[in-house]
């Protein structure tokens, strides 16, 4: 279910039955914001994602009482609101934000780790490949397996193999794909 | 708030930090309220990741990115990650697909066309192509001809210097000479022959002059039977001795290959008017 429930617990179950009457809807509802606000906060150079999403859901809490009697409209757009609040007090306080001078880019050659991390980074890989359904494995990795021009064609001639729409086969791979990322991320958490 | 649709174009820009305050509050609003919208950020996002992996983003367009996407290490995590899977699968990948038409590839590779301007575009290098065809065979054929044109000149010049009266009275070595009758009064069937010795650097053909009638000019054309361009020969005269007229005609022997030829001459009078011709064949054999 959520990740990081707002820090008014009692206010939860209330939060998720104004997003929606069903149960499990409301809880997919969360979610989504919950992955838009970290995108979100992620575009505005926010350093603290989760840490800000996580405020975020704690003020839509605390006004709730009054957001349900006054507020009209999609919830989702109040909880944005609260966001652009936050992104605009970090720039002021340039404390939770990264100035982009400062940033921290690497350059093409930082990208090339040390051996060691690359090899656990392989071993996960295959790890969290394994772990993945043959039909789905295949697919991702046929997915990626072109570059430049060949790749567009033999994309195409992926969705046309599945019966699918390019961008449909392109959304679906990025939601394999950020599985399997999210998957790799913890075996290398478990291993450092 | 959704009044047109978001452009991946547009999402482009809003990923690399290139639109307004106002702008982004939109576009950001939209990404949390319409799946679309949703959709079309993250697919964009992707293509993005994906060029900058494969060194296919603009440099400016790079530096952008990366300032968005690789500016903690987590992100940076990330990036290795997606970058550890193209990796892998490009070297491991069982491939599945499915060929497709032409068509559709000429689609997938000029994404920004309309489809009459990809079904136009093969027809329009067609086009093209069988112009620059034509213009190639229509230029080697005019140099061609203006080769012939040339050759042919310098041919008739030289032919105008050897009858020349002056050229005419000398006696050059290596001239092979004979008589030829017209076909009008000739009784045998047969052309006349000449065997020209390889030796030989000069023909003189002396063209018995049948009619009655003398003019004070006389045109002839050599043509080769087989069909080449006649060569115009220069104004030549009639000669009279020992019981005949003739004209006299001198040809370089090495424009004459083995072959029938045939000289049509007729006489010009004063006011131009030409005579009947006279025909004189005669076929060529090298030794």
């Amino acid at each position: 279910m959520p990740k990081t429930p707002p820090r008014l617990p009692e206010r939860f179950d209330e939060l998720l039955s104004w997003l929606d009457e069903d149960p499990a809807q409301a809880a997919t509802v969360y979610l989504e914001i919950r992955n838009s606000l970290v995108k979100i906060f992620g575009w505005n150079h926010c350093t603290d994602r989760e840490g800000l999403t996580d405020e975020v859901f704690d003020r839509v809490a605390r006004k709730l009482p009054s957001l349900k009697e006054s507020f009209k409209g999609d919830p989702k757009l109040y909880f944005y609101g609260v966001a652009n609040n936050l992104v605009k007090e970090s720039r002021k306080a340039a404390t939770l934000r990264v100035p982009l001078d400062g940033i921290d880019c690497p350059s093409d050659s930082s990208l090339a780790e040390e051996q060691d991390t690359r090899e656990m980074r392989s071993v996960c890989l295959e790890r969290c490949l394994k772990a993945l359904s043959p039909e789905k494995r295949d697919l991702i990795l046929s997915y990626y397996a072109k570059e430049g021009r060949e790749k567009i064609i033999h994309r195409a001639e992926m969705a046309r193999s599945l019966g699918v729409s390019i961008r449909t086969l392109r959304v679906r791979m990025l939601r394999l794909r950020g599985g399997l990322e999210d998957c790799i991320e913890r075996c290398l958490g478990e291993k450092r | 708030m959704k009044e047109t649709p978001l452009t991946e174009q547009v999402a482009r820009s809003f990923l690399l930090g290139e639109v307004d305050p106002a702008q982004r509050q939109v576009i950001e609003s939209l990404f949390l309220t319409d799946p679309e919208a949703r959709e079309t950020i993250l697919i964009v996002e992707d293509i993005l990741l994906e060029e900058y992996l494969e060194g296919t983003l603009a440099s400016s367009e790079a530096q952008k990115f990366l300032e968005r996407y690789a500016s903690n290490p987590k992100e940076r995590t990330r990036l290795r990650i997606t970058q550890s899977i193209r990796e892998y699968a490009i070297e491991n990948a069982t491939l599945i697909s499915r060929p497709i038409s032409v068509l559709e590839k000429l689609r997938l590779v000029l994404p920004g066309w309309s489809v009459k301007q990809r079904i136009g575009l093969p027809v329009l290098a067609s086009i093209v192509i069988v112009l620059i065809i034509f213009g190639v065979w229509f230029m080697l054929r005019t140099n061609q001809r203006v080769r012939e044109d040339n050759q042919q000149a310098s041919i008739e010049r030289q032919l105008a210097e050897l009858n020349s009266p002056s050229s005419l009275s000398a006696s050059p070595p290596q001239m092979f000479s004979t008589t030829l009758p017209p076909i009008s009064v000739r009784s045998v069937q047969s052309s006349s022959a000449i065997i020209l010795q390889s030796s030989a650097r000069l023909v003189e053909l002396r063209l018995l002059w049948a009619q009655r009638e003398e003019y004070p000019a006389y045109h002839a054309e050599l043509s080769r039977v087989e069909g080449t361009n006649p060569f115009l020969l220069p104004p030549l005269h009639l000669e009279k001795g020992q019981g005949s007229r003739l004209v006299r005609l001198r040809i370089p022997a090495d424009l004459l290959p083995a072959g029938l030829y045939r000289i049509r001459l007729r006489g010009i009078a004063r006011d131009n008017a030409p005579s009947p011709a006279e025909e004189y064949d005669f076929r060529v054999t090298r030794q």
